[in-house]
């Protein structure tokens, strides 16, 4: 067979461009790390890569939504600890308020340290969360709640609820539904109580208010135990979600990124094969018509 | 013959179970109340605790542990509402277990919530979340003596 210039030419191009392309392959892998940039390069790997960095971000958007879910019930569940403490505390002054044997004067230093209890919880209903938000307002959470006019509490904010997006498609109210309610109706216990110990009514202090005191206990336990369940449950479910963040974004480079070694022992290989093509293909077209005539 | 079903989960790889390992929350968990079906995983042979494990969602498991391990005097009463809703008398075999926080690299710093228990009637497979309004029954209770006055 006889093999033409033209075609040995052909032959010497395509070898040289197959082997330049390798080796920009394998540079292109040093440089930027990665096994391929263009789907079309490794439609298989790549279509995997798309779909875990797709789930890894909506894991890493879900996992902003558990920090905001922390932020409510932390506040919540450190602002009902408090009450409790309070609420406690007053329980036992009108106990012992309504013993006899107490006289005006210590039940007015009792009264005195209602008023204090009063002032503690207005400032506690008021709390506000990492973003400035009132955590007990609903959604006027920008509008300060809880505003105290001595005797009263008035409620400015709602009752609607904050929803926050805890796992796909599912929900979870992370403020205290009725906290105007509720915490309007410790105040107006302790107001009581104090009125009572002001005026020295035991009868009252002793078969009504020790009874209010300790409903408002309850209400309190209740909501340290609801609160304290749901960010247990949103911290589980927050470690679940960034080691599978971990998990997924290990898989993305194992199918994504070059191991940096190998890659430039590829580089160096592809080097060689590319100047050794270079060699051949000048020696081979270095022949002339002198060559011939030997 | 009992079917099993096979489902993928992210703890486990793939487990199979019959209808009969399946615990039902018909209201499921406090704050997750899409999540209604479980089974429970043990831990490992011989050890208190199992993994609450959602059939509904394969990457929630919750580990949980029977709170005699780790408390000699907890025997809270439950609220009417729970015993109407799974169906428990006296004579009911009941499965309570509480929810273990374990913080990450320390597991002596491991809290158990005994505010918030998880109750199984173990005849119906029926179970519910409780919260509690007993003020001895802790949210953060610490396992662990030389922890307790770190736990709030």
């Amino acid at each position: 067979m006889r093999v033409s210039t033209q075609q040995q030419f052909d032959f010497y191009m395509s070898q040289i461009e197959a082997a330049h392309s390798r080796y920009l392959d394998a540079q292109r892998q040093v440089i930027t790390g990665k096994k391929f940039e263009l789907a079309s390069e490794d439609p298989g790997h790549a279509h995997f890569v798309i779909s875990a960095n797709t789930i890894k971000a909506r894991t890493e958007q879900l996992d902003r939504n558990l920090r905001g879910a922390k932020d409510y019930l932390s506040n919540t569940e450190a602002s009902f600890d408090e009450m409790n403490s309070m609420v406690s505390h007053a329980y036992t002054l009108a106990v012992n308020g309504a013993n006899s044997t107490n006289d005006q004067a210590a039940r007015d230093a009792m009264a005195s340290e209602i008023s204090e209890t009063q002032r503690r919880l207005v400032f506690l209903a008021n709390t506000t969360g990492a973003s400035g938000q009132y955590v007990f307002a609903g959604q006027k959470s920008d509008v300060k709640p809880f505003v105290e006019t001595p005797p009263t509490l008035t409620f400015n904010g709602d009752d609607n609820p904050i929803n926050v997006e805890v796992r796909p498609n599912e929900t979870m109210r992370v403020n205290l539904q009725g906290a105007g309610t509720m915490i309007s109706t410790v105040y107006a216990t302790l107001e009581t109580l104090k009125n009572d110990l002001l005026s020295g009514d035991v009868s009252k202090i002793s078969t009504q208010d020790i009874k209010a005191v300790q409903d408002q206990l309850a209400q309190i336990n209740a909501v340290q135990g609801d609160t304290g369940t749901k960010l247990q449950t949103v911290t589980a479910l927050s470690d679940q979600n960034l080691k599978r963040i971990d998990d997924l974004t290990k898989q993305v480079s194992d199918a994504q990124d070059v191991d940096l070694t190998q890659a430039v022992i590829n580089m160096q290989s592809a080097q060689t094969a590319y100047q050794a093509a270079l060699q051949v293909t000048s020696r081979g077209q270095s022949l002339s018509l002198m060559d011939f005539l030997r | 013959m009992t079917t099993m079903t096979a489902f993928d989960t992210a703890r486990f790889g793939t487990i199979q179970f019959g209808p009969e390992d399946i615990v039902t929350f018909e209201e499921g968990l406090i704050g997750l109340s899409d999540l209604k079906a479980f089974v429970l995983i043990q831990h490992k042979e011989d050890s208190p605790f199992r993994w609450l494990q959602s059939l509904d969602e394969g990457n929630i498991a919750f580990l949980v542990v029977d709170p005699a391990a780790y408390t000699s005097n907890y025997n809270p009463e439950m609220p009417e509402s729970a015993t109407t809703a799974l169906n428990l008398s006296e004579e009911t075999p009941i499965l309570v277990y509480t929810v273990c926080t374990i913080p990450n690299g320390n597991p002596r710093g491991m809290t158990l919530n005994l505010a918030g228990p998880v109750v199984i009637n173990a005849e119906s497979r029926r179970a519910r979340q409780v919260v509690l309004e007993d003020e001895s029954c802790p949210v953060r209770f610490a396992v662990f003596d030389d922890q307790k006055s770190q736990v709030a």
